[in-house]
């Protein structure tokens, strides 16, 4: 009896917050976004993507955003997903697990909305289009996929006898895992040997960016990894001891200590993913919106001058002239 | 308005049910065998990974999620068996078990893939348990629905089991191992197949939140071992133990109000940096109630004893 | 009904030389069915290791112990728990607090069987608990779904003693049972104890370090000094004892030691 009561007393003091919390009955476009984690990469595009928005009119006079960040907790995220299926008449999701959240959240709340993803690198591995020429569902975006193979010729035209370059990722980031794939296909064409190394979290990092020059590596090439991005500070420190450049994934890490990228510009990716929304709220269906990635000419070159000064080693010309150059933030 | 308090009681009835068996694996080593058991984590992946990696390979998903429960079982025997026969510490033992199962997760989460081991499984284009079961049009509701019957089963098989000559040996055991001994028990065992019954539920319960989010990923677990234990400290507080039947049910509504709790602030607006601090001023709330309570009693009799 | 035979245990054995202790050092006793020992000895003498032995917490060093004839040295302490009933010298230990009265008794209807998947609670052992506890005339016999945890010290060891003697044990080990009580209490507890013990003809060893008591009951009384039996007394003699007897022992024991750390 007493459970009944107390079940009966939770529902009333429910219904109570609820009469309290005002209704917004507007004619606003709402727009919703979920973003993994916090990080600069998946910062500059979500801010992208607002910015895209508003210049065409998008501001907020005629939509409401409302942007939730699980950090990384499963549950939240899901929960973060449901609301917003339900609320918004179109979703963002940044980074691949907040993506496919969506998507299921959209399944299981039986919502029939568009979403769209950014920062994912392979979107038909993650089953949430059929192929990237053809969406075919409610859902397409924009995949940060790296320009791989520009980074590892980078690599050779940092030092003309390279012989050795090494691979560094998180083990549980599958997006790293496609990235560094691809270089070690790369490498492999351009007749190089590599050293593949892994790090479980943060704790591995040291050891492993021990290991890995000690093994030879005379380059480290790290891709978009959201773990090491995050301690990119770690691996500079070891890496710039033993005048090992690291070329990283995107320009946030370079400018939180890696040495150089030419890499995807994730404001530009978040634009760009803005500009979808855009056409989808003026009636084209996502199924007929391809997926978006950067050409080779919205790409960056970007050099840390800091860190070039502690490896002290000689930059061809053509390189320093097309890089924008920044110092460690 | 209506709308949004209705969808949160459907996202905490989800959500509770679903996790709901990991707050009661979680009760059956903390409270029932006074183990703390670090293995859920670990164990809570296990489950979500077996039963997506099998899944992924064209195995009916109701075998699937009914196997997931052995996986959980053997995780848990494994923890046992460190700890009762090798003398490892408690906490040491679930450590070592789940930091292991990293490594396997990994290993059956690349299973029918190209490469040795991946971190993720995606289910959206195969079926579940809930394409299984659509009772309703709403997959949701199915959800809720399916959730609600296998925790009740689960619930009813626990009250039945701990109930039992056995049953009552290993709860004799998670209070004084010393007694238990004296009056024949044996009291390796039943830590290590309470553990492994403990696992084997928190093994389930991922199997049923990695088939509802289409999706199983390594990360899964975390914060998983919280979650229960807040569940089952929120549920004792509010709805009481005064016996075994009331206790186990208190542990099961602890996981629904638990993420009540949480949808309401998600839907309140609250910034998402927020929460944590949300979850630390609702359990020191929940702690204290009790306590409070008893000095509401306490001040009462003595403003009777003075009127009298 | 149970021999120990040229039992010998150390404690410490890999640690340093000071801290090495031979708690039992081939100690042999032969106890026959019926008999009720009072142990005594000072602290150390190995009263509560010899009982532990008994008991199968940790295998002896050396020797053997028999119970009915029966060698049961290699058993473990729950594997030898059908053949003993046990009660500890702290209340806390000999039942399982959050657990109703009722369940520690149904636990100790199981104390030599296996634990099977049948369900816990027998309604026909329910009279047989009311009977037992309105015998102990602490009016616990209404009481059975009451948590053991919430009552006194001295209903705690009473319940014990029930659950230790409800399926007839070859021996009874009380482990100075009654030191954590208060006299009266004891008192009472240790009355019961002798009840008990004479309508069921029980093996019974009793450690205590009341004197007075230890000659009070039982037939035998043993002392132990340094894991070993100095005096062990039966019938006539022991009746002739007196508490002073047993203290001057004591004392030209503790003399001997002094003498033997001055030399």
């Amino acid at each position: 009896m007493k459970l009944i009561k107390r079940l009966v007393v939770m529902v009333c003091l429910l219904c109570c917050i609820f009469t309290f919390t005002a209704c917004e009955k507007d004619d606003k476009i709402k727009v919703g976004i979920l973003q993994s984690a916090t990080h600069s990469a998946l910062d500059s595009a979500r801010l992208g993507f607002i910015e895209a928005l508003k210049n065409a009119g998008y501001d907020e006079s005629k939509i409401t955003l409302d942007v939730q960040n699980p950090e990384g907790n499963p549950s939240n995220m899901q929960l973060m997903a449901k609301t917003l299926v339900r609320k918004s008449d179109i979703v963002l999701g940044v980074a691949t697990d907040a993506a496919v959240a969506l998507k299921a959240a959209a399944n299981t709340e039986g919502v029939n909305i568009p979403i769209l993803f950014t920062a994912v690198t392979d979107a038909v591995d993650a089953s949430l289009v059929e192929s990237n020429e053809h969406p075919g569902g409610k859902v397409t975006g924009t995949s940060d996929i790296n320009p791989v193979s520009d980074q590892i010729a980078l690599a050779k035209q940092l030092k003309n006898d390279l012989k050795t370059i090494g691979i560094l990722y998180t083990i549980s980031e599958t997006n790293s895992k496609v990235q560094a794939d691809m270089a070690i296909a790369e490498i492999k064409k351009e007749g190089l040997e590599y050293i593949e190394r892994t790090v479980t979290g943060v704790t591995d990092i040291q050891q492993t960016v021990k290991k890995i020059i000690a093994d030879g590596a005379e380059i480290i090439y790290i891709p978009t990894d959201n773990n090491l991005a995050k301690n990119i500070a770690i691996v500079g420190d070891i890496a710039n001891d033993s005048k090992v450049p690291l070329i990283c994934g995107e320009e946030n890490m370079v400018k939180a200590g890696g040495f150089i990228t030419f890499g995807v510009n994730y404001t530009k990716l978040g634009e760009m993913v803005g500009d979808m929304a855009v056409k989808i709220l003026e009636g084209t269906e996502p199924k007929d919106i391809p997926v978006g990635t950067l050409s080779k000419d919205q790409c960056n070159l970007v050099i840390n001058t800091d860190t070039l000064a502690l490896l002290n080693i000689q930059v061809p010309d053509e390189i320093m002239e097309k890089a924008t150059k920044v110092k460690t933030e | 308005m209506l709308d949004t308090l209705r969808f949160i009681i459907t996202d905490s009835l989800n959500l509770g049910f679903a996790y709901g068996l990991l707050a009661l694996g979680i009760f059956i080593s903390y409270r029932l065998l006074d183990f703390a058991d670090l293995t859920a984590e670990g164990s809570f992946t296990l489950g979500g990974a077996f039963t997506a990696a099998l899944i992924f390979n064209g195995i009916n998903p109701i075998l699937s999620t009914f196997l997931s429960i052995f996986v959980g079982f053997i995780a848990g025997i494994i923890t046992g068996l460190l700890h009762t026969k090798l003398k490892i510490p408690s906490l040491l033992s679930g450590i070592i078990t789940m930091t292991a199962l990293f490594s396997i997760n990994m290993i059956l989460m690349g299973i029918g893939k190209d490469s040795k081991y991946d971190s993720v499984v995606y289910l959206s284009k195969l079926d579940t348990i809930y394409e299984l079961f659509s009772v309703f049009k709403l997959r949701y509701l199915n959800i809720i629905l399916l959730n609600f019957i296998i925790v009740s089963l689960v619930t009813l098989f626990c009250y039945w089991l701990f109930g039992t000559e056995f049953g009552m040996s290993l709860r004799a055991t998670g209070m004084n191992q010393k007694m238990a001994r004296a009056q024949g028990i044996n009291t390796s065992l039943m830590i290590i197949i309470g553990l492994g019954i403990s696992n084997a539920l928190i093994s389930l319960s991922a199997a049923l939140v990695a088939q509802a989010n289409q999706s199983a990923d390594v990360n899964m677990g975390i914060g998983t071992l919280v979650v229960g234990l807040a569940s089952i400290i929120i549920g004792e507080a509010i709805f009481g133990k005064r016996n075994f039947c009331n206790w186990i049910i208190s542990v099961v509504l602890g996981s629904v109000l638990y993420y009540l709790i949480i949808d309401i602030a998600i839907n309140l607006g609250l910034d998402s940096y927020l929460l944590k601090l949300l979850y630390a001023i609702i359990i020191i709330i929940v702690l204290t109630a009790p306590l409070i309570k008893k000095r509401i009693i306490t001040l009462k009799r003595k403003k009777k004893n003075v009127e009298n | 009904m149970l021999k120990i035979e040229n039992i010998t245990k150390e404690f410490n054995l890999t640690g340093a030389i000071e801290d090495r202790r031979i708690a039992l050092n081939n100690i042999s006793l032969d106890i026959h069915d019926g008999d009720f020992v009072t142990i005594i000895g000072g602290n150390g003498s190995g009263k509560s290791t010899l009982m532990n032995i008994i008991a199968g917490v940790f295998p002896p060093d050396s020797g053997n112990v028999y119970i009915d004839g029966e060698n049961v040295t290699k058993l473990t302490e729950y594997k030898r728990a059908k053949y003993l009933g046990r009660v500890f010298q702290d209340p806390n230990v000999g039942t399982a607090p959050n657990m109703s009265i009722e369940e520690n008794m149904e636990l100790a209807t199981r104390r030599d069987q296996k634990k099977t998947l049948r369900w816990g609670f027998r309604k026909e052992h329910r009279d047989k608990f009311i009977k037992s506890l309105a015998s102990l005339n602490l009016g616990l016999e209404t009481r059975l779904s009451q948590k053991v945890g919430l009552l006194s010290g001295g209903q705690r060891q009473a319940v014990t003693l029930l659950m230790a003697t409800f399926k007839r044990p070859k021996v009874l080990l009380l482990d100075e049972h009654t030191a954590a009580l208060d006299p009266k209490t004891a008192r009472k507890v240790l009355e019961l104890t002798d009840t008990i013990v004479h309508d069921q003809h029980l093996t019974t060893i009793m450690i205590t370090h009341n004197m007075r008591d230890a000659l009070k009951y039982g037939n035998r009384l043993i002392m132990l000094h340094h894991g070993q039996i100095i005096f062990d007394v039966k019938g006539e003699e022991k009746n002739k004892l007196t508490p002073e007897d047993l203290l001057k022992k004591f004392d030209e024991l503790e003399n001997q030691d002094e003498e033997e750390l001055n030399n």
